[in-house]
């Protein structure tokens, strides 16, 4: 079946620059697959940081459909995962060839032109690096730069390949985004539990959570027919789209029309319009797809879109306490033991622009471990306390730190509208400094009792508020003939108003010493 | 007591005759010798009042009291009487003479007008003392401030305003670090206080 013109086979060439402890490897994607369940990969050369939340997630769903529709239960060898992949596309190589001549044949990620030529079905060879070609849209030449990649390999077009194929949202007309988020401007966050950080370690857990996982499915069909979304020719018309109860659960997606052909030796790649999604998805389902990583908001019936702050305590205090239906690989299953980590990565796309690639890992010991089993006591007991502290917090910025600090900026003078956005910066390092200690202090409330642990998190916040309000008496700039109002003025409001919102840390002073958060 | 005394205080700031942060051994004696302070201008008030025993010419004398004539009989008289002559809070002998010289010039200027319920921020709000002039008595230091106190004492002599003389003290006493700082801030508190509820029912 392999045409003669197909070039980059990912299951037999070479062409990902693997780390490892013995150094670089060029490896196919089946020794790929082999090397993570050995965990013995350290990084992968040429993937860029906004890429692998793609490239993991793309590994991790290809191994799972594989794992499930395997009886054995031991490692998988090269060749196993091999002929895996050459099973969910049907026994298809063109599927898994980057460059594949016959445009009516499916290629790695590219759907066959029905139309018959790139010409016929108006593709366009607009895109010149696979920086162009992935998800990343900036204006600037700021963090990442716009054409960072001069001589690209061709590891560096399939990195950018599935980024765009499983991560792209809605980018102007012509160009919709995949089903697995809420709404065209949303993003794929990825929340879940890991054993440890390490590639490997993160791949082997998930893999087994997601292979054991595989027919708890409402949306999908198990046995789908549609495993990887590009083996089906695609000519881009809005009824053309595929639905989901004919997809396996953890369906590769794509949603561009992508071509790639060899010109004088160099890859060049090209791109059509569509007049609508590959999946067909209801906009009603607001992105839950039942995605492996992506917690869904219960309060508003819809998937998580993350925003431009981040992974803060306040958003994982949410989507840990109940507010979100934790996605499968965020509940700890009965094979995890002992200690572990929340690992959470988003790239958050904005409108014309990127709001951050964020990532945040957070240990959880083993004692804490109950928190991620939701309904147990200990899910109850740190839902609980971890919603109070918030609002706390909540509380101390809004009603002590924010008017003293503005008071300062103001001089005093009640009758003058303070400069927010100067007083914000105040608020923020208090922010971060809860964010850095949060979740640490959460599990050490763990052995307390409810009091001991209220009145050890008053007494934090309480040292951290007055050391940040010292801060901006300091460097708040005051004019001379206002210092002493200002001064003043900012002291009682902070001092009359911390005492009545942390009264246990001003009440209870001794009993702070015994706790050990 | 003199010697060991000249020692401990031996690395005394030249600018302002303080001494660095005092350690906690010395906090405890000099929380003492603040109590004994507060309580000494309490009596020497009362001495200055109408009632009092101080006579005219032992008041006339300290009011007359300035910069360039800093010691007079009178003031070693009522440092000795209320056993004041060493309550120097880690000030160098010379610099504790010529503030307290200051604080009982301007107490002679307001004899009879001392009142430990009203404090100087207050008596100031309330007497008109203007914003300008209390922001420079908040950032004065050594003889600049006391040339301050001696305007103060006649501003609030000439509008019969009571007023603690404490707080006059605690100013001139300690100058520099945390103490002075609480103490202005604590005076710039009952000054603002007092001018914001004056505004507010004006």
């Amino acid at each position: 079946m392999e045409a003669e013109e197909n070039k980059f086979s990912l299951l037999d060439d070479g062409l990902f620059r693997v780390r490892g402890d013995d150094g670089v490897r060029e490896c196919s994607l089946p020794e790929v697959l082999a090397a993570l369940q050995a965990d013995a990969v350290a990084s992968f050369d040429g993937l860029q940081a906004h890429q692998e939340q793609a490239w993991y997630a793309f590994l991790v769903q290809l191994a799972a459909m594989i794992r499930a529709r395997t009886d054995r239960t031991g490692d998988l060898d090269t060749s196993d995962w091999r002929s895996g992949c050459l099973d969910l596309a049907e026994g298809n190589e063109n599927a898994w060839h980057l460059v594949v001549s016959d445009v009516t044949e499916p290629a790695f990620m590219q759907s066959p032109v029905p139309e018959g030529s790139l010409d016929e079905a108006k593709y366009k060879s607009d895109i010149p690096s696979p920086s162009s070609l992935d998800v990343l849209v900036t204006s600037k030449n700021h963090d990442v730069k716009q054409t960072p990649i001069r001589y690209p390999r061709t590891e560096h077009w399939i990195y950018a390949l599935i980024t765009l194929q499983t991560m792209e949202g809605f980018l102007g007309r012509g160009n919709y985004g995949i089903a697995r988020m809420n709404g065209g401007f949303g993003n794929r966050p990825l929340v879940g539990l890991a054993p440890g950080l390490s590639f490997g370690e993160r791949f082997r857990r998930d893999v087994r959570v997601l292979a054991e996982t595989h027919d708890d499915t409402v949306l999908w069909d198990a046995d789908g027919r549609f495993k990887l979304l590009w083996t089906e020719p695609w000519d881009g018309a809005k009824a053309s789209a595929i639905s989901l109860d004919n997809c396996d659960p953890y369906v590769i997606e794509i949603c561009r029309r992508i071509r790639f052909t060899m010109d004088d030796g160099s890859l060049t790649c090209w791109r059509a319009n569509t007049k609508g999604q590959r999946l067909n998805v209801p906009s009603s389902l607001s992105g839950q797809t039942e995605d492996p990583w992506t917690p869904v908001d219960k309060g508003e019936d819809k998937a998580l879109t993350l925003g431009g702050g981040g992974f803060t305590y306040r958003k994982l205090t949410d989507i840990l306490s109940g507010n979100y239906e934790r996605p499968v690989t965020l509940e700890r299953q009965s094979n995890d033991a002992g200690a572990m980590f929340v690992t959470a990565r988003s790239l958050v796309r904005g409108q014309g622009k990127t709001e951050g690639l964020h990532h945040r890992d957070i240990f959880v010991p083993g004692e804490a471990s109950g928190f991620f089993s939701q309904g147990s006591d200990l899910w109850q007991k740190l839902a609980e306390i971890s919603e109070q502290r918030v609002e706390m917090v909540q509380e101390v910025e809004s009603r002590v730190l924010r008017p003293a600090v503005a008071a300062l900026l103001t001089g005093g003078r009640r009758d003058e509208q303070p400069d927010w956005d100067v007083v914000q910066p105040w608020i923020d390092a208090f922010d971060t400094r809860v964010n850095e200690v949060f979740f640490e202090k959460l599990w050490a409330a763990v052995n307390l009792d409810k009091r001991q642990a209220q009145n050890a998190w008053e007494h934090f916040l309480k040292t951290e508020a007055c050391s940040q309000f010292e801060a901006a008496t300091e460097n708040v700039p005051i004019p001379d003939l206002r210092k002493w109002r200002a001064l003043s003025a900012a002291r009682s409001i902070f001092e009359s108003r911390i005492r009545d919102t942390l009264e246990m840390a001003y009440d209870d002073e001794s009993s702070s010493t015994d706790t050990d958060e | 007591m003199y010697r060991f005394q000249q020692t401990k205080y031996a690395r005394a700031d030249a600018a302002t005759g303080e001494t660095p942060a005092a350690d906690a051994s010395t906090t405890t004696s000099e929380d003492e010798i603040s109590r004994r302070l507060n309580s000494a201008i309490g009596k020497i008030a009362r001495r200055m009042g109408p009632d009092g025993e101080m006579s005219n010419g032992n008041i006339a004398e300290l009011r007359r009291i300035s910069s360039e004539n800093p010691f007079t009989p009178a003031l070693w008289k009522v440092l000795f009487d209320y056993d004041l002559e060493n309550a120097r809070l880690g000030l160098d002998q010379d610099t504790y003479e010529r503030r307290m010289a200051t604080l009982l010039m301007g107490m002679a200027h307001c004899a009879g007008l001392h009142d430990y319920g009203t404090s100087l921020g207050q008596a100031l709000a309330e007497a008109g003392w203007s914003e300008l002039r209390f922001v420079r008595l908040m950032e004065a230091r050594g003889e600049t401030l006391e040339s301050l106190i001696r305007r103060l004492a006649q501003y609030l002599a000439s509008k019969g305003q009571p007023a603690n003389w404490v707080d006059v003290a605690r100013l001139l006493l300690q100058q520099e670090g945390d103490k002075a700082e609480t103490t202005r801030l604590n005076i710039s508190r009952s000054y603002y206080g007092t001018l914001y509820s004056k505004e507010n029912t004006e």
